[in-house]
């Protein structure tokens, strides 16, 4: 299985890798923007 | 919420608000670029990217130029501190208006551009409507300035939050 999900990623294109890897990099951004006011607000309230 | 948010840096303690301030400043300039990769982009679009660094900056800012002096008492004249507050405020809320408008030419942002501009607008209003009666020590209204402080994070604060979770469907889509 795990032979195959190798398999899988040496035959996806290059753009597709770049594309999830912008995904990835967008969504970790986007998480900050919710940490963000929730750590803020909840240590200046505590 | 009785005292100011600057306020919170006084005291024994007060080097975690000066932490929070830092940590909440990274992640606002991370969320600012964040939204800047995920919005359509337009030839004037990274002016609402400046604006929203800028913002985070000013809490950077605030956090490396507390209101509290070395033995942790707190000023209310502490000009690089104030500085922080316009940075954060201004800055963020005109970003806000100009990203909004990058917002309504991507169909999958249109449905939020409204709230952000509202939001932005809002936050102006409120900054220009306590600017003179809230802010300056001795204005009539001068007491209520932290929970003044409170209410423009709580129009502020579940628009980003809001703003991220779209961020976060769109990155998924």
């Amino acid at each position: 299985m795990s032979k195959q999900r190798d398999a899988e990623r040496h035959t996806r294109p290059p753009a597709v890798d770049d594309a999830l890897e912008h995904c990835s990099v967008i969504a970790a951004l986007a998480a900050a923007g919710i940490a963000g006011p929730v750590i803020f607000a909840g240590v200046a309230l505590v | 919420m009785a005292d100011p948010i600057s306020a919170l840096a006084a005291g024994p303690s007060g080097w975690v608000q000066d932490v929070n301030f830092l940590v909440f400043g990274a992640l606002m300039i991370a969320y600012a670029i964040g939204l800047h990769l995920g919005v359509r982009p337009t030839r004037w679009g990274v002016v609402g990217l400046a604006f929203l660094v800028l913002s985070g900056a000013g809490l950077v800012w605030a956090g490396l130029f507390p209101s509290t002096d070395a033995t942790g008492a707190r000023w209310d004249d502490r000009v690089l501190h104030i500085v922080a507050f316009p940075m954060t405020f201004l800055g963020g809320r005109l970003g806000l208006i100009v990203m909004s408008r990058r917002m309504a030419g991507d169909p999958r942002w249109r449905r939020v551009a409204t709230y952000a501009l509202a939001t932005g607008i809002a936050v102006l209003l409120l900054l220009l409507a306590g600017a003179g009666p809230v802010r300056p020590p001795g204005a009539p209204l001068h007491p209520s300035w932290s929970l003044f402080q409170w209410a423009l994070l709580a129009v502020w604060f579940p628009c980003t939050v809001v703003l991220a979770l779209r961020l976060l469907r769109v990155a998924r889509a």
